[in-house]
């Protein structure tokens, strides 16, 4: 049997998934949960994520407890959040760090001005940095 | 050299920045237009969030990592009170 992807997932995708049902993002997270796609988030995006969702209300909070198991949390060290600062902005290395500690194959965002089509960060962390559109059609989820 | 990055509108052909920068006159000001072109559905609702998403990510990356935080932004924190 091949084995399973493995794919960092940034707030955004997650966000983006939680509201909207039938973009690219709602596959992702569909695929999370059904187990075709190996998914874990940073511990940090766990926290933003528990934020957005407190603001954008209570159908968002309830669907990313739902989705919440079927995650795995990766905690960054800060000394590996700090190297990663050279490829991209301080906030985001969290999510660099973390591909680079759970050895992802993928890092799948929505941020086209610090991560998507970074090359820089992808040498530095061996895994594609790609949108849920790009990962649908070359990995047919 | 301290640089500070907010969005903008144009108006009539000039640009108000939506907030100063917190280390008072710029020396140089430099300005990017965008054109989003093939964009699809998920990154449209993600530009609408992204000023809330930014300001959280900032929040939690001082929690949880509070000397990066001082290192990287700091100066820029003390430049603004």
């Amino acid at each position: 049997m091949a084995q399973l992807k493995k794919a960092v997932l940034d707030t955004s995708v997650i966000i983006a998934g939680l509201l909207s049902s039938s973009g690219g993002s709602a596959k992702i997270i569909e695929a999370c949960k059904n187990g075709t796609l190996q998914c874990a988030v940073s511990s940090s995006t766990k926290d933003e994520i528990g934020r957005n969702a407190e603001k954008l209300g209570s159908l968002v909070v309830e669907k990313f407890n739902a989705l919440a198991a079927s995650l795995h949390t990766i905690y960054p060290t800060a000394e590996l959040v700090d190297a990663f600062t050279e490829f991209t902005d301080p906030d985001d290395t969290h999510l660099l760090a973390s591909c680079k500690t759970w050895n992802a194959e993928y890092l799948i965002s929505l941020n086209r001005k610090h991560l998507l089509k970074n090359q820089k960060a992808q040498t530095a962390t061996h895994a594609r940095i790609v949108s849920p559109g790009d990962l649908i059609q070359s990995v047919s989820l | 050299m301290s640089t500070f990055t907010t969005k903008a509108r144009l108006k009539n052909g000039l640009v108000e920045p939506f907030i100063k920068p917190p280390f008072g006159e710029p020396d140089e000001v430099v300005v990017t237009f965008v054109k989003y072109g093939e964009e699809d559905a998920d990154e449209a609702l993600f530009r609408q969030i992204e000023p809330q998403y930014r300001r959280i990510r900032r929040e939690v990356f001082k929690e949880r990592y509070p000397d990066l935080y001082q290192k990287y932004y700091g100066a820029a924190e003390k430049g603004s009170a």
